[in-house]
Formats: structure tokens, C-alpha cells, sequence
């Protein structure tokens, strides 16, 4: 039997042995993520009713300049008008929380309505955040009253409302639904997927590498007649194969989670249509390789680290500088193209976001694959490398 | 049949410098030029203070470290050039060794057996045998974590015999063990001699090389103090106590 697969074999049976790492690696993403959809999807929901619920509750100084505009915003349901607000204690009030909003009439504003000049009106507020939504939405009652203005001047001046819109810009969006919400979510998805396929290797390298070294078991297996390069693949295929499942883990739970929760059906007809099988199986095409890659690498932190605590030490840096371009590729506006297709997790995450969305062209996607493909070698070279050298093996 | 010739191990080391958080390259001699033989049918004991340079001579013997003069040959066959056939013949333990705590005993043999290549006849013989003289019959389905640490070191010794090397290499394998375990590993190791196989140990124990020794090597900073037979040991010993002998032939 080649050693590569006696060592493989022994491996896995050891890392599936240790149900606790086995349970954070695996079981977790697929338990996990049902609950943190189920739990996203409550909270927009409680959100989106507790807003539609909401009042606004609004108060007017000098409203007597304005009876009609008074009307006009009295007919909207959201707002709760509140009396007996002054100059002197409107502050008092929003700060707090009695009042929202306070419309402050100028005293001059009759005066200047019909001498059809400007008219000032102050919105007093305090917000930040969510409460920016009552702003924005006084602002639009207050601009179509104001059109309604603009429109009986013109009547009077007998000139045609066209005349102050020489040019009409109509905006017709024919991005699909599909492709906006893949781009969105896109970025969010290969995310989780990154960090699970990179904590799947983390784990077990430094088991089979730092540890081992540790133990001793390390320089019993360097006894045998398997050559290091045998060894150092059999160790590296377990790696892989965690990590590999790691990240499958995190599509089966996002899987378990859109099925399982209850979605408001628009919601749930777009998420299953970003997973369907044809989406999953590119997903998992371009991950193998940024799985061979991270193994790679943890491997070859584990063999260099004198022991387990020294192995963790390193790890830590290690994601935040793999992780970071998984953020910037997460966040940035950026789509894929022949040059970022070759930065390494960056083109990941890009992939999967224009994969989601329907969007990939073949060859940047083949160019994302082939050169993650080619870095892995380079990875498992450059551990093999570091696996023979004596002074990082016996370092202590 | 072990043949070490001219062996010399150098080190590369960081050392302080004068300019701060820079460190020099520079190198120190854990072996120098030692030259001795291991015969089939004779236990040859490998003696010497802590940092004499023992481990770093058995982990020559058995390729895990490459020497940077000189040469080894382990049953004919130089481990350097070829490290795949010279290893097959060799069985290892060290102090450190540590065993693989999740997997049972019969999974941790059959696994060392696999990687010797041990054909599936050969290792359930070998198996029994050994599991008979060293009294682990009811071991073998147990997992590792769970034997006592006299119980561990059987199975490391079932794993270190279990492809028949014809040499056997403990380094300090009796380190840290009670008296019945060490007991056990000597009669196996007497066992094996009996049997033709070249054996070298290294050893603190005095007792271990009075009573099992056939050859010894003295060991300090590198160099070889002293090769030759026991017999002829004894019989020129300017100290009237082994041990005053070792340590005066140790400070020379």
C-alpha cells in the first residue's frame, strides 16, 4: 500500500476521533447558519413592522402661517401631531423622545408666499440611524406640497409646467433581480465560506504538524522507510479533506437554513435560485483549490512552530492577512476582470458574487481556478521544502 | 550490522552580536569525527552526560538527520543514499516517542506495520508474539489515551519490533519507566540478541549497561571518550567503582 494513503487513512481516522475539533470544523456552520438565517430573517421582519407601525409624532410653531400645508400633512396617517410646542421647549422635547420632528414656520412666511418669494420653513430634529427615515420622508410630504405650490404660480403666470423640465430622465434598471441580490448576498457567502475552509485547516494542521512534533509521534513516523514528501502529503490530504468539508458544511447549512426557515417567498425564490446545483458544484470547483492552498500554508506554519501554543500564535496573524482580501473582494463595488482574476481569494470572492449573480464568463472563471490552482502547487512545494529541512523539524 | 565512520554533525546557530536585535550565524560540533562499530548478536550501550551528543548520533543512524561528514552504514546499505531500504531494516524508540492517544493498539501496530510494508501473515505472527511475551493480549482493541503509561510503552516497543528489524536503536527508551516495564524492554532486548539482531542504546541507567552491554561507547561534548568491549572496560579501569571510571574517562 503507498505510504501517502496509509498516512491519509490514519489521519482522518484520528481527526474524525476528535469529535470536539470535528464538531467546530463541521458540525457548527451546519447547525449554526439555519439559526443565523432564521434569526436575520426576524429581525427584518420585526424591523419592517415595528417601522410600518411607527408614528411620526410632529409638532408646528407658528402654524397658523400655513393652515393648508398644516391640512396637507395632517392628512398623512404616520404622523401624530402634538400641540402646545414653543420656541422655548421644542428642543427639550426631542431630545427627549416626547416629539420626533418640529416644522418652525417663518414668521414672514405668508407674507412671502404671496408675494410669491421663497418661504422658510425649519425641520428641527435629532437623529441617527434608523430615525434618519422620518427625515427623509417629512422632507418628500414637504417637496410635493411645494410642487403643488409651483404648480398654481404657474397657473396664474399661464406657463406650461414643461417649461421647468426641458428634459424628463427616465431610469429603467434592466439588471435582473437575480443578479442584484447575488451581487449583495454574493459577497457575503464565499465570506463564510473562506473562513470556515481556512479554520478547517487551521485545526488539524497544527494537530498533525506542531503537535505531533510535540508529542514526539513526529520523529517515530520520520523512522519508517516513508519518504518526508510521502509523509508531508499524506498529512496535507487530511488537511485538505477538513478544510474541503469545512467549507461544503457552510453551503450545506446556508442549504439546511433557506429550506428549513420560514422566508417570505420572494426572499426564498432568490435564494433558491442562487443554490442551485450548478451554482454549488462551481462553488466547490473554486474552493478546492483555495482549500489546497490554505493547508499548504497552516501545514507549513505547523511544521515550522516548536509546539501546539507557537502554531496558534502564528495562525492568528495568518487570518487576518488571508481574510482581508476576502473582505476588500466582499465590500469593493468591483466586478472581475483578467487582472484581479489572478489575486489570490480576492478573485474568489469576486467568482463566486458574479456566480451567484449569474454573471461569470467562463474564462475568467478558468483563470481564477487555473492560477488558484497553480498557487496551491507553489504552496505544497514550498511546504515540502520546508518539511526536509532539519533545522525547522528538530527546531527545539 | 551498524558501521559508523568519521561521523561529524554541525549545527547552525543564532549567536549574540553587538548590534541590537541582530543575531550571528554561526555553528557548534554536536558530533566530531566518531567512528565505531555495532556487531549482529551484541548490545552495543551508548553512554554520557546530557548533551554528550547521543541523540543526535541515533537520529543520524536513523536518517532523520543528515551528518555533514563521515558515513553510516546500516546493514550494508548507507542511510544517506539510501535512506528507504537502510530504514526498513532499522527499529526506532526514542524517550520522546509519543503514540498517536486516538487510535486503539491494534490500529497504531497495523499502521506502523502498513508503512514497513509488513505482509498481513507476517504481521499477525509478529503481533501475537510480541502481544504473548510482553502480556498485552487484552490491549488491543483499547484506545491509547486510556492505558496506563507502563502499558503505552509496551505498544511502543510492539511498534518499534513489529516489521523484525535485524538492528533495534533505543534512545533512552527506559527513561522515566517503573522497574517492571524497564524489565520487560531488557529481557526483550536479551531476547534479541540471542536472535542475531545489532542493537544500540543510549542510557543513564548504569544498571542497564552492567547487566546488558556487550560494547559500550562513552560519550562527552561530541566526541567519542572511549569504544570498545565491555570486558576490556572493566578490565582497565583505573577507578575501583564503574561509575568514578566513567565519569574520569567523561572529565579527561
Amino acid at each position: 500500500m503507498n505510504s501517502i494513503w496509509i498516512i491519509f487513512k490514519k489521519e482522518m481516522k484520528e481527526l474524525f476521533r476528535d469529535r470536539k475539533s470535528l464538531f467546530t470544523m463541521i458540525g457548527f456552520p451546519i447547525l449554526i447558519l439555519p439559526f443565523l438565517i432564521a434569526g436575520g430573517v426576524e429581525i427584518g421582519k420585526r424591523i419592517a413592522e415595528k417601522e410600518a407601525k411607527k408614528n411620526i409624532k410632529i409638532a408646528f410653531i407658528n402654524a397658523n402661517q400655513d393652515n393648508e400645508l398644516i391640512n396637507f400633512i395632517s392628512q398623512e396617517k404616520k404622523y401624530h401631531i402634538i400641540d402646545n410646542v414653543n420656541e422655548s421647549n421644542f428642543s427639550s422635547l426631542i431630545q427627549s423622545d416626547s416629539l420626533d420632528l418640529v416644522l418652525e414656520i417663518d414668521k414672514n412666511y405668508n407674507n412671502n408666499l404671496k408675494l410669491n418669494h421663497s418661504a422658510k420653513i425649519t425641520l428641527h430634529h435629532s437623529t441617527s440611524g434608523l430615525d434618519e427615515v422620518h427625515v427623509n420622508f417629512t422632507n418628500e410630504i414637504i417637496n410635493s406640497y411645494e410642487k403643488k405650490i409651483l404648480a398654481n404660480r404657474l397657473k396664474e403666470k399661464d406657463i406650461e409646467e414643461s417649461l421647468l423640465n426641458p428634459i424628463n430622465l427616465e431610469k429603467n434598471n434592466i439588471t435582473s433581480e437575480k443578479e442584484q441580490f447575488g451581487k449583495s448576498v454574493g459577497g457575503i457567502i464565499p465570506y463564510f465560506i473562506l473562513i470556515y475552509c481556512l479554520l478547517g485547516a487551521v485545526m488539524p494542521a497544527i494537530e498533525l504538524g506542531a503537535s505531533e512534533k510535540e508529542k514526539g509521534t513526529l520523529e517515530t513516523l520520520l523512522a519508517t522507510p516513508s519518504n518526508y514528501f510521502k509523509i508531508l502529503m499524506g498529512k496535507w490530504g487530511a488537511i485538505f479533506s477538513i478544510s474541503f468539508l469545512s467549507a461544503f458544511a457552510v453551503i450545506l447549512g446556508m442549504l439546511l437554513g433557506i429550506n428549513i426557515v420560514d422566508i417570505p417567498p420572494h426572499f426564498y425564490s432568490l435564494l433558491s435560485n442562487l443554490f442551485n446545483i450548478k451554482t454549488i458544484m462551481i462553488l466547490m470547483i473554486l474552493i478546492t483549490p483555495i482549500a489546497g492552498l490554505f493547508s499548504a500554508i497552516t501545514l507549513s506554519i505547523s511544521i515550522y512552530s516548536k509546539s501546539f501554543k507557537e502554531a496558534q500564535n502564528f495562525m492568528s496573524p495568518l487570518m487576518m492577512i488571508i481574510l482581508l482580501p476576502a473582505i476588500m473582494g466582499m465590500s469593493l463595488p468591483l466586478e472581475l476582470n483578467s487582472t484581479n482574476a489572478i489575486i489570490p481569494i480576492f478573485n474568489v470572492v469576486l467568482a463566486c458574487k458574479e456566480i451567484m449573480s449569474g454573471t461569470i464568463e467562463t474564462i475568467l472563471l478558468l483563470e481564477v481556478i487555473l492560477s488558484s490552482f497553480a498557487l496551491s502547487v507553489i504552496a505544497v512545494f514550498f511546504s515540502s521544502k520546508l518539511f526536509k529541512k532539519e533545522s525547522y523539524i528538530f527546531r527545539n | 550490522m551498524i558501521t559508523v565512520n568519521d561521523l561529524t554533525k554541525k549545527f547552525f546557530v543564532n549567536k549574540k552580536s553587538n548590534i541590537p536585535f541582530f543575531k550571528k550565524k554561526g555553528t557548534i560540533k554536536a558530533v566530531n569525527n566518531i567512528s565505531f562499530e555495532c556487531k549482529p548478536g551484541r548490545i552495543f550501550g551508548l553512554i554520557g552526560p546530557n548533551g554528550a551528543g547521543k541523540t543526535t548520533v541515533l537520529r543520524m543512524l536513523v536518517g532523520m538527520l543528515k551528518p555533514t561528514k563521515g558515513n553510516i552504514s546500516i546493514c550494508n546499505i548507507d542511510i544517506n543514499t539510501n535512506p528507504e531500504e537502510a530504514k526498513k531494516k532499522i527499529g526506532f524508540m526514542s524517550m520522546n516517542t509519543g503514540l498517536y492517544v486516538r487510535l486503539t493498539t491494534n490500529e497504531l501496530i497495523k499502521y506502523f506495520a502498513d508503512l514497513y510494508n509488513v505482509k498481513n501473515k507476517d504481521y499477525e505472527e509478529r503481533k501475537n508474539y510480541l502481544f504473548e511475551k510482553l502480556d498485552m493480549n487484552e490491549m488491543g482493541n483499547r484506545i491509547i489515551s486510556k492505558l496506563s503509561t507502563g502499558m503505552q510503552q509496551k505498544v511502543s516497543i510492539v511498534r518499534t519490533l513489529i516489521h523484525n528489524p535485524d538492528v533495534i536503536i533505543f534512545d533512552e527508551a527506559t527513561t522515566g519507566l517503573d522497574i517492571s516495564s524497564s524489565k520487560e524492554i531488557i529481557n526483550l532486548l536479551q531476547e534479541a540478541k540471542k536472535n542475531g539482531k545489532t542493537i544500540i542504546f543510549s542510557t543513564h541507567r548504569i544498571n542497564e549497561v552492567k547487566s546488558l552491554c556487550d560494547d559500550i561507547g562513552i560519550m562527552n561534548k561530541g566526541e567519542l571518550k572511549y569504544v570498545g568491549t565491555y570486558k576490556n572496560f572493566l578490565n582497565n579501569m583505573k577507578e575501583k567503582i564503574f561509575e568514578n571510571e566513567l565519569i574520569r574517562i567523561i572529565e579527561n
